[in-house]
């Protein structure tokens, strides 16, 4: 290396600066236990002083009773395996068929004129109003679950998946061209990359969507389930048992989003490492 | 001051080249007429304009990313249409691939080729490292990087397959006044080494006249040649060559036919 070069990076090589954080960090988890706190303090009190009937209400106490009662009961492990067996399996089918579908859609013209539409007409009806058909067709086993879970959770992600290969940078695509890159480089080297943060967006949206179906499908009509554990607890009046239920399915729900987003930060530490 | 030259031997052609753009609406506009730009084997040859004439659209042509509709392109006198191995192009916007580290850009173009097996790309690609002076850098991503550090990951993934032509669109045109300077000299300490064919697209007077051994004045558009310049300044050139009395006279004479392009193209756009 010349001498000139090596005078001139000293300049201009320096990497940009990252931008400057506020000392911040004590802020959320303060503010935000603390408000927890307060909701549940405010929810006790209510409830002790009678604004609130317990019947109905139930109170914070009375739910951590009905939680441990809950998680003592090996039929609740049971109700949750069924659960979460028909979530995943879904969910596992229609983000395959989803990205797959997607990327293809996304990329050949051809066959997205020709889906399209359909697919649009389809996404148009509210499709929890398919579910006493999937109960026609399934009957309400793991199989009805499934396909409840799957047929909700595939167009989020199918939508993104396009969204994301259509995205991808004009300049990228010419780059590559000029390089001789073929049609099949073009997707596997420019195109699909470049959708990978919307394909993960996309999952983690359609698992919560997943989530809230698989719920609505066993509230529906089901003989399992942590759906059809809250609709037996409110058929009977037991509020704690249906307020303990649902304080399982919210750390289910934070837990998968946490998880997601933790694999997303790993698959794309390019985008989020600045 | 030249007159259009013979037809080089060896080397890049670009005959006649025009392209007419056809707008949704259906009207035309002709951006380039006939343009002709010939580069014999390790000419460095700049291209400069009225902004709108056409300039980035005519290195686009000659890297056959776009499809021409008249003329022709002839390297070593036999035509040739597309993109091919013998050109590389260093774009405008360094069109980095953000999920690549640096490392992995500058060996994007060779993956791509697939004619090179992986100990020669990955012995060609750390000594393109060093070249631009990125050793230390090369597992960072690209929004890790400054702008010039990008450009010159894009130069050195241009460089990568060993084109002979190098097509540069505008590359240092985003950049600061200083890393703009010093990335000019390093290109011509590269350059220097081993004398690649390179047309530069820039609309930067000083710049072309700095780099170039020939300077094509574009017309305002429809963009033609409107007059093509020698620069005969010895080499190496030293970047206190841009203060010397031949060098200024140069600049301002090409800056006198770009001012009367100027008006041409304000009134133009008055008369529409």
């Amino acid at each position: 290396m010349s001498t000139q070069l090596e005078t001139a990076s000293e300049d201009f090589l320096a990497p940009p600066k990252p931008s400057s954080t506020g000392n911040t960090s004590w802020q959320r988890p303060v503010l935000g236990g603390g408000f927890i706190f307060l909701f549940l303090l405010t929810w006790e009190l209510f409830s002790r002083q009678g604004l609130i009937d317990v019947k109905f209400g139930s109170a914070p106490t009375l739910v951590v009773v009905a939680l441990a009662r809950l998680l003592s009961d090996p039929g609740f492990w049971e109700h949750l395996q069924s659960t979460a067996t028909g979530f995943f399996i879904g969910w596992g089918a229609s983000v395959i068929a989803a990205v797959s579908l997607g990327v293809a859609m996304g990329w050949y013209r051809l066959l997205r004129d020709t889906l399209e539409p359909f697919f649009s007409a389809v996404y148009a009806i509210p499709r929890s109003a398919l579910i006493p058909l999937l109960l026609i067709w399934f009957g309400f086993g793991l199989s009805y679950k499934v396909a409840i879970v799957a047929m909700l959770a595939f167009f989020p992600l199918l939508i993104s998946t396009i969204a994301g290969i259509r995205g991808t940078d004009i300049t990228l695509i010419r780059m590559a061209q000029s390089f001789g890159a073929n049609d099949r480089q073009l997707l596997w080297a420019v195109a699909l990359p470049a959708a990978v943060p919307f394909i993960l967006t996309g999952m983690r949206q359609s698992a919560a969507l997943g989530m809230v179906s698989i719920i609505v499908g066993e509230l529906f009509s089901s003989s399992s389930g942590l759906g059809y554990l809250i609709s037996t607890a409110a058929q009977t009046f037991q509020t704690d048992r249906v307020f303990a239920v649902l304080v399982v399915l919210s750390v289910l729900g934070l837990s998968l989003n946490e998880s997601l987003l933790w694999i997303e930060s790993r698959l794309v530490r390019w985008q989020h490492r600045r | 001051m030249n007159t259009p030259q013979c037809t080089p031997n060896r080397g890049l052609e670009a005959r006649g080249i025009t392209k007419i753009f056809q707008s949704r609406r259906g009207s035309a506009t002709r951006a380039l007429d006939g343009i002709s730009v010939t580069a014999a084997d390790g000419e460095f040859i700049a291209i400069v304009g009225p902004s709108g004439c056409g300039k980035s659209t005519l290195l686009h042509c000659i890297a056959g990313l776009i499809e021409l509709d008249g003329g022709s392109l002839l390297l070593d006198g036999r035509k040739i249409t597309g993109p091919g191995e013998e050109r590389a192009v260093v774009f405008q916007d360094p069109s980095l691939l953000p999920w690549r580290t640096v490392r992995d850009n500058i060996s994007f173009g060779m993956e791509l080729r697939r004619k090179l097996d992986r100990e020669t790309a990955r012995e060609r690609t750390e000594a393109l490292i060093d070249l631009v002076g990125l050793r230390g850098f090369e597992t960072h991503y690209p929004s890790e990087l400054s702008g010039g550090m990008r450009q010159r990951v894009n130069l050195a993934r241009a460089l990568a397959p060993h084109p002979r032509i190098l097509l540069m669109d505008e590359p240092f045109g985003a950049l600061d006044a200083q890393t703009r300077e010093a990335m000019q000299s390093e290109l011509l300490t590269i350059w220097e080494r081993d004398r690649k064919t390179v047309l530069f697209v820039t609309h930067d007077i000083e710049e072309a006249v700095y780099l170039a051994d020939r300077v094509y004045v574009l017309s305002a558009r429809p963009g033609r040649v409107q007059q093509i310049v020698d620069i005969d300044l010895k080499r190496p050139r030293p970047p206190e060559i841009k203060r010397d009395s031949a060098f200024t006279a140069i600049e301002l004479n090409i800056w006198k036919l770009l001012q009367n392009q100027n008006a041409k193209a304000m009134n133009d756009e008055h008369a529409a």
